[in-house]
């Protein structure tokens, strides 16, 4: 380390004249001169402009009051906090890594304001996933009076200073070689819970560029085993935990196993801000409704027999003609409608063998003639009981969002849709629609689509299907049940009786309580399926392994018994026992502290 | 940012609208309207342009409620900023001299004060009013580590012996200035502006090194915090030593001391000076006393005249 240690003249202020003598003295020769109270009053403006260090006041209230006035955004006390101890005690670098809805993005606005108001900021990079690129910029400007430039194409990345681009557009080797040899004011990465393996592409673009000040935002810093949080934090700050030698030595029981918890505790902390849902920070309560409805003959006909067939494929193992991804995919579908199902069978029919490919156009014919879906009847239903409230209807399928929508403007209801394939301009615009149109009362969101969107304008939600994942579930309520958000919220879980659905829904919502689970809960179970087997999975398992709705029923019921189980378990896997002092502990550290 | 009252900022407002030449109202004693002249920047086809706007300023949240869609202007406000920005373009240079019109009855008070020794001599020969060319420059310096802390240095420089004065402007704040050069005779300056420049140049870095070294010391202390918190990841695979020397050097990047010099804006004044030629005594040569009255400074007494 000798070798790179400063010496003390390498550590002497060198002074950097940012104005040649010689351009002044042209200046006085052209004798342009003011007033003498012009010139007296030039230094007081420079006196008012100095910068005189941080004194825990933060310099965007009194800038931003204004435009926060008019855009309605009053920062909460957690945000502030947040704001005062990165920039104070954290030293500009910092994982936020606060649940879903609280925020994040408007705590790094006011980082990156702040930084940029005191002369500490100037060339800023955000990196962020493509999808949500025109959100920050839209973020930045609205509420923080910042206009970043968005990167595209042959980009001059030296021309601008405050730029947003893609990940995957920064780590192009064209203009990754660009990036690394910038200097960089602030680097903030949205979404780094795709940063934890340091031979990925992401994680060496992000540890390669050269910057001052550094923001990670993630709700989710830890997934599946304790390395990918070493990774992560090494990333922010290299030797924060150590090698990984050091790391594994000192912290790691096994993979997913933490030890020495406390020292842990402080470690995480010096680089971690997580802020979680609790007295301090509430949101209005959400309201959860199950509307069972019981299917047409034709749609049961066509459920029971999509479902026979992939069961008997699935139960092929690794002799079945078809991927069991495809297989789930199928499943899921078919709960969710006819349309969609169709689309998978079609594909599916076109690869299959002769004698196969019978079955399943058999199966498509039957799919093709149903022209309705009974969920809707129930969708139009809640349209009429709501009144002029607008409304977001999720499913995870595009076959099914063309059809809600053609049902809708059938019936005299406008709808917009909004999917992943769309154009970020095309999003930008349906979503300024969506919220400024009186007309435009329902927006049909796909997952994709509503990823990282912020719909707190609304606080109505129509779960068509399911997604299987709970964690997916919560991310579909996260877009309205989020700060800001100022009413009741409502939930609307559309199930079809007699399907897996109905039953995952009970297992969800009855057995584990997943509406009334904290994020950090949730995230456990989520972690412990992503290392056994995923949810999806380990639910498709229990649907095949059954020979009748009582049998699914029972399994189900097995698999919630595995998931409660697994919470009450001590070293279950989550990123809020790191960081939270047992209940048990906290008396202790009071008192030690006093 | 400087803490300001909410009286200090209403009065910057003021004067900064009488400098410009904009046209305002105090209402009442919260209320302040202004018409004010801002550029619109081009728009799609629409040029650049200039326009008329009429604002609504309040200094205390107290008043703002009052006044609903008024503008609150405190310190680090939009509105503030938006003036000390438009300052930016005004006051960078001015020639001015100032006039000495006090009786020789004051002016003899005033010396008594300064040289008391000189008393015995009074009523002392009539002056001969002079003028001294002075340079005054202001500048800001930023002393940047991974913090940000700055200061307005004000020096004065007189062009004739090459002494410099800090914080010179605050010298003249009771001073009636006059624009354009001094009628008098202007003494000769011993210094060209290039040489006088350079006095300021090394003046400023005199000063950064006599400061008080914690913001370097405690800046260090965190580099070398980092630099081994960064040394404990890389300590046990000697292949990345590349990295590890690529990410010291970002360390030493964000927390070098240096001190950014900007220049605010320069003055050239002409200060009155008294010459008196006091008589030789037997005790004492033939004298020449030279009195700056605004710096309250006397050159000369002990000195024999050639």
């Amino acid at each position: 380390m000798k070798t790179v240690l400063t010496t003390e003249r390498e550590f002497s202020p060198r002074l950097e004249f940012f104005t040649d003598p010689a351009e002044i003295i042209k200046g006085i020769h052209r004798q342009e001169w003011d007033s003498w109270a012009a010139f007296r009053l030039r230094v007081r403006a420079a006196e008012l402009a100095l910068f005189t260090g941080f004194d825990g006041q933060l310099l965007i209230y009194p800038h931003l009051q204004e435009r926060w006035r008019q855009v309605g955004l009053v920062p909460y006390p957690h945000q502030e906090a947040t704001v005062k101890r990165v920039i104070s005690e954290l030293r500009g670098r910092a994982i936020l890594a606060d649940e879903v809805g609280l925020g994040k993005t408007i705590e790094a606005g006011m980082i990156i304001k702040e930084y940029t108001l005191r002369g500490l900021a100037k060339k800023i990079l955000i990196l962020t996933p493509a999808s949500l690129c025109r959100q920050w910029a839209a973020e930045l400007s609205q509420k923080f009076a910042l206009y970043p430039v968005l990167a595209k194409g042959d980009f001059n990345w030296e021309r601008y200073d405050l730029v947003i681009a893609s990940l995957d557009l920064a780590k192009q080797e064209k203009h990754r070689k660009v990036i690394e040899n910038l200097y960089y004011d602030l680097l903030v990465v949205d979404e780094a819970h795709k940063l934890k393996n340091p031979s990925t592409k992401n994680w060496q673009l992000v540890s390669g560029i050269r910057k001052k000040f550094f923001l990670l935002l993630t709700a989710t810093p830890l997934q599946n085993d304790l390395k990918e949080l070493f990774n992560l934090i090494s990333l922010l700050r290299p030797g924060q935990l150590g090698s990984y030698r050091q790391f594994k030595r000192n912290f790691m029981a096994d993979k997913r196993t933490a030890k020495n918890p406390e020292e842990l505790r402080s470690l995480l902390g010096q680089v971690m801000i997580r802020n979680k849902r609790g007295p301090q920070i509430k949101l209005p309560p959400r309201k959860v409704a199950t509307m069972p409805l019981t299917p047409a003959p034709a749609e049961q006909e066509l459920y029971q027999q999509v479902t026979a067939f992939v069961k008997a494929e699935y139960r092929k193992g690794e002799r079945a003609k078809v991927n069991p991804l495809t297989l789930i995919t199928l499943q899921r579908e078919v709960c969710s409608s006819s349309f969609a199902a169709v689309t998978t069978l079609y594909n599916l029919a076109q690869k299959a063998a002769e004698t196969d490919a019978e079955k399943i156009v058999a199966l498509m014919e039957l799919g093709r003639q149903l022209k309705e879906n009974t969920k809707m009847n129930l969708v139009e239903e809640i349209l009429h009981q709501t009144g002029d409230e607008k409304v977001i209807i999720f499913t995870e399928f595009l076959a099914t969002q063309r059809y809600i929508h053609a049902r809708l403007k059938r019936n005299g209801i406008l709808a917009l849709t909004f999917d992943g394939s769309m154009s970020a301009s095309k999003k930008d615009f349906t979503l300024g629609r969506f919220r400024r149109d009186p007309a435009s009362r329902v927006l049909i969101c796909t997952e994709s689509g509503g990823e990282g969107v912020n719909l707190q304008f609304c606080r109505t939600m129509i779960n068509y299907d399911l997604p299987w994942n709970p964690m997916r579930l919560e991310q579909r309520i996260g877009r309205i049940h989020r700060l800001g958000q100022t009413r009741e919220v409502y939930i609307y879980n559309l199930v079809t009786k007699g399907t897996i659905e109905e039953h995952l829904l009970k297992l969800l919502l009855e057995k584990i309580r997943l509406f009334e689970m904290v994020i950090g809960d949730m995230e456990r179970i989520v972690n412990y399926f992503a290392r056994e087997k995923s949810f999806e999975s380990r639910v498709m398992g229990a649907l095949v392994a059954a020979e009748d709705e009582g049998e699914l029923s029972r399994n189900l019921e097995r698999l919630g018994d595995e998931i409660l189980t697994r919470l009450n378990q001590p070293g279950s896997l989550s990123i809020d026992d790191l960081l939270t002092v047992p209940a048990a502990e906290q008396g202790k550290e009071r008192a030690a502290a006093e | 940012m400087a803490a300001l009252s909410p009286e200090e900022v209403k009065a910057f407002i003021i004067e900064t609208l009488e400098v410009s030449g904009a046209s305002y109202r105090l209402v009442d004693e919260a209320l302040l309207m202004a018409e004010v002249t801002v550029e619109i920047p081009p728009m799609f086809f629409a040029p650049a342009r200039l326009e008329k706007q009429t604002l609504n300023l309040v200094f205390t949240p107290e008043d703002s409620a009052n006044y609903p869609g008024a503008e609150l202007v405190i310190p680090g406000s939009y509105r503030l900023n938006w003036f000390l920005d438009g300052l930016k373009e005004r006051g960078n240079y001015t020639l001015q001299h100032f006039p000495y019109e006090r009786t020789p009855a004051e002016t003899e008070a005033a010396l008594g004060v300064l040289c008391p020794e000189l008393k015995p001599l009074f009523p002392l020969p009539t002056p001969k009013l002079q003028a001294r060319p002075f340079l005054l420059v202001h500048y800001t310096l930023s002393y940047q580590t991974d913090e940000l802390h700055e200061e307005l240095v004000s020096l004065g420089l007189d062009m004739v012996n090459g002494a410099i004065t800090p914080d010179f402007l605050h010298l003249l704040t009771e001073a009636e200035a006059r624009p354009g050069a001094a009628g008098t005779a202007v003494e000769t300056p011993g210094y060209s502006l290039e040489e006088a420049f350079t006095l300021l140049h090394r003046h400023l870095e005199q000063l950064v090194a006599t400061k008080d070294r914690r913001w370097v010391d405690d800046a260090r202390t965190r580099y070398e915090e980092e630099l081994t918190c960064l040394y404990q990841y890389y300590q046990e695979d000697q292949r990345d030593f590349t990295v590890f020397r690529s990410h010291a050097l970002d360390l030493y990047d964000k927390f070098r001391p240096r001190v950014l010099v900007r220049l605010v804006n320069v003055g050239l004044l002409s200060l009155p000076v008294l010459v008196y030629t006091l008589p030789a005594t037997n005790r004492r040569s033939k004298t020449v006393l030279r009195y700056l009255p605004l710096l309250g400074k006397v050159e000369g007494t002990g000195s024999s005249a050639p």
